[in-house]
């Protein structure tokens, strides 16, 4: 009897000391993993803007690569065919010996309004859904839509929501009146550059690339000559990797001798 | 009255002659607003290249008023650029007819930002505040500074030094401007806020916790020594690394060489135009102290055409440098080199500018060799040319000026570098003439330097292209005889005439035994052709020519023999 017992006292300290590496165990699963439970816990309770930011931000920088493939738009019309690209011609001409005629003198404004419009519809998408995640956890939202800005400085590009957003839960209520998602990029600067080898082609017929690379020491600029004397200038940033592209057609001569017809 | 009848009849006449050429000069030019290839402001030969929802005349746009070349403003950021009136208002910029140096709006002047200065526009000088973050009280525009170097030259950098500060009962230091330095000041968080000129938060008597290390960093081109608090030293120098006078006031450096100390283990003064950069090592390099070094930026890695080089391909110790660029071309032709050091592409004979081949130009920069190719069809040409002292070489592409060359006379003129691109060959007596290609005893000929190519693919609308060749085309004729038992037909200048080439056979033509070998000879006119070939190649894409990647070309019938009993 006494044996028996003496084997129950000795299985109920081994289960313990079981229990016990079981508990400890956990803990230190918890503790090891412990930021990246934290963050799956707190994923509801992104706030507003870092929501809009996340939402957008890829669409964002999506788009800019496209635009900036395609000589600053999104549809291009009048353009060359570059590495299975369609590069928006920025100075053109159709005739021999001319300079090109500019036909894109507001480039800036014009890459900003062609992003806005091809992020409009994402934009309203991440609102609708950040009002249901919020709806979601019992909040009372107000949204009302604003005008999108989209902004080109240097060293970044700053989309301006300004929509106004009001969350109630109980007593606590939040405002916000606008949502900016900034993304690095370097887009301002390459379209300066693209300016002033547009200016330099529509006066004197071409630009010399090594100006703006001795000047600018992370520029890279090419100029790839395609048939028919059109031209691709391809602006890259040695750093960053940011790259704008457009074509040209300016000051081309043809080729063997010109019947006195033409 | 008669007078009177006559006059009228007269400016009838000339009215109609007026209208008949307006008709002729409008058929030929339509101005686009848009052509169907969604181009704006364009002339066309023909009306159906315009877009029919945008409007088209027929004239030239320069005489449109919506095609017309004035100037656009961007009022927002204050640029200004050369546009058509209908492009600039599509984009919603202002147009005006006026040049830009008469556009107040587009007027540059000095931009003063803090320290540093820029010419722009004064509507530009007002948007840095906003896109660079700076105070609007830093920003001031100075109209009367009308020249960009006069600008540049008014940039005060500010004095730096040792910014030091109390900050939660803490003692801190930043390297910094004297300026910024007071903004500091202002700031109610900080305290005991002193601007010590010319110093660095490292140096002792300042007793901050800012420390020797041996870390560096890259700022601008230059690797930079930093503190322990991560504030800018002075350049990296590994034999200054614990001078205690080195980090305590700002200097100039000392180490190294004067050529970018390129790949330096122990100086970090690089110089870009020498070919040197501040970059993160790589594994192979070596550094005493740190992790960065002055890369040099040339193109040792590469292996391709050089002209640098005695072979022709750069090699592991003739390499392009830094910023140099030289000529090179996609066919197989070598290169040769002149006398006056410029590089000229030759080859001989069949070799001389191929058929199809293009020059290039080379670039390289921060070890990279990118190509530019000069204009296809030859119509630019890679012009190289080398610094005596350094070997150094510059290139260009240029225009190709080969249009003129055949209706050039002498040789002086022909040869007239500034002028054009043609070259005086010996002619075998032939030249050009009203009459066309002729033996006219002539003692040269001018043909183009560098052959004009042809596209023969996609033949434009008026040009010749390869009908150009016939230019040179032309007929010998020649009197044959058999004599005796020999069934052979041989020239015989004295003969009248039984059998001879050409076309059609005139009186006073003379019988040319030069053609087929001289007299008592029958080659075939073989190698009369061949001469002329000669000449054909110079003119374009013509003649039996080899082409860009060494094939020689075949013609079926050079020679076309046309016998007259």
């Amino acid at each position: 009897m006494s044996e028996k017992r003496g084997m129950n006292s000795r299985g109920q300290v081994t289960i313990f000391i079981i229990l016990a590496i079981i508990i400890v165990a956990i803990g230190v699963l918890i503790y090891s993993f412990y930021p990246q439970i934290k963050t799956s816990l707190t994923t509801q309770q992104q706030n507003p803007p870092s929501f809009i930011q996340s939402c957008l931000e890829e669409k964002i920088r999506n788009t800019v690569e496209l635009i900036s493939e395609q000589g600053g738009s999104i549809a291009p019309e009048n353009y060359a065919l570059y590495n299975d690209s369609n590069v928006e011609f920025l100075c053109y001409t159709t005739e021999y010996y001319r300079p090109c005629l500019i036909q894109q003198p507001m480039l800036k404004p014009h890459i900003e309004s062609e992003i806005i419009n091809e992020i409009k519809e994402d934009a309203v998408a991440c609102f609708n859904s950040m009002r249901e995640s919020y709806v979601k956890q019992g909040y009372s939202v107000d949204l009302t839509e604003g005008e999108t800005l989209v902004e080109l400085l240097p060293q970044r590009i700053s989309t301006n929501f300004n929509y106004s957003l009001t969350l109630t839960k109980g007593e606590n209520t939040q405002k916000y009146n606008s949502f900016v998602v900034l993304l690095d990029n370097n887009l301002y600067e390459l379209t300066a550059i693209a300016n002033s080898i547009i200016d330099w082609e529509s006066t004197y017929g071409d630009a010399e690339v090594t100006t703006y690379m001795t000047y600018y020491h992370n520029l890279k600029v090419e100029k790839n000559v395609l048939s028919d004397g059109r031209k691709v200038y391809v602006l890259s940033d040695r750093n960053l990797g940011n790259k704008f592209q457009f074509a040209v057609r300016s000051q081309v001569w043809p080729a063997g001798y010109v019947s006195p017809k033409a | 009255m008669y007078h009177q009848k006559h006059k009228m009849k007269k400016i009838y006449l000339l009215l109609l002659l007026g209208i008949f050429l307006i008709g002729v000069v409008s058929s030929a030019t339509f101005c686009c607003e848009k052509t169907t290839s969604k181009a704006w402001c364009q002339n066309v030969n023909e009306e159906s290249k315009c877009d029919d929802d945008y409007r088209s005349v027929s004239t030239f746009c320069a005489s449109t008023s919506y095609c017309q070349i004035g100037t656009c403003v961007n009022q927002k950021e204050g640029t200004c650029s050369r546009s058509t009136q209908v492009v600039c208002e599509n984009n919603k910029g202002f147009w005006s007819n006026k040049l830009m140096e008469e556009l107040p709006q587009c007027k540059a002047g000095c931009c003063f930002i803090g320290s540093s200065t820029a010419f722009v526009t004064e509507v530009t000088c007002n948007s840095f505040p906003s896109k660079y973050k700076v105070d609007v009280g830093d920003v001031s525009f100075d109209a009367k500074i009308n020249d960009e170097l006069s600008c540049l030259e008014k940039a005060n950098p500010d004095v730096e030094g040792a910014c030091v500060y109390t900050e939660g009962f803490v003692k801190k230091c930043t390297r910094t401007t004297k300026s910024e330095c007071q903004t500091n000041a202002k700031n109610s968080a900080l305290s005991e806020v002193e601007f010590h000129e010319d110093y660095l938060c490292s140096a002792q008597s300042l007793g901050t916790g800012c420390g020797i290390s041996e870390e560096t960093k890259c700022e601008g081109d230059d690797v930079y020594f930093i503190d322990t608090c991560g504030n800018l030293a002075n350049i990296y120098d590994s034999s200054q690394a614990d001078d205690e006078d080195y980090w305590t006031r700002i200097q100039e450096p000392t180490c190294g060489n004067q050529e970018g100390n390129k790949n330096s283990a122990s100086c970090g003064d690089c110089d870009y135009h020498s070919g040197s950069k501040c970059q993160e090592k790589k594994t192979g390099d070596s550094v005493d102290k740190g992790d960065y070094l002055c890369r040099s930026l040339d193109c040792k890695d590469y292996r391709g055409p050089y002209t640098g080089s005695s072979t022709g391909i750069a090699t592991s110790t003739k390499y392009p440098l830094h910023e140099e660029s030289w000529c090179a071309t996609d066919s197989e032709t070598g290169f040769e080199r002149t006398k006056d050091e410029k590089i000229e592409i030759v080859g001989t004979g069949n070799n001389r500018n191929p058929v199809g081949n293009t020059q290039v130009r080379l670039i390289c920069y921060d070890e990279e060799v990118t190509q530019e190719i000069c204009s296809t069809e030859r119509q630019e040409i890679c012009a190289e040319s080398t610094y005596e002292n350094t070997n150094f070489k510059v290139s260009a592409c240029k225009k190709n000026v080969w249009e003129d060359c055949v209706g050039i006379g002498t040789k002086e003129d022909c040869e007239d570098v500034e002028k054009r691109d043609c070259s005086w060959i010996t002619s075998y007596g032939y030249s050009f003439s009203s009459e066309g290609f002729k033996d006219t005893n002539s003692k040269g000929i001018c043909v183009p330097k560098y052959s004009p190519g042809f596209n023969l693919i996609e033949e434009e609308e008026g040009v010749v292209d390869g009908e150009s060749c016939t230019v040179a085309s032309t007929t010998c004729a020649v009197v044959m005889v058999k004599k005796g038992l020999d069934n052979h037909w041989k020239c015989k200048e004295e003969e009248t005439p039984i059998k001879f080439w050409g076309i059609t056979w005139k009186e006073g033509f003379e019988n040319n035994c030069d053609c087929i070998g001289g007299e008592g000879e029958n080659d075939g006119g073989e190698e009369w052709a061949k001469d002329l070939n000669n000449i054909c190649t110079q003119l374009g894409d013509c003649g039996i020519k080899t082409n860009y990647v060494g094939k020689l070309g075949y013609s079926f019938d050079p020679i076309k023999i046309t016998t007259i009993e």
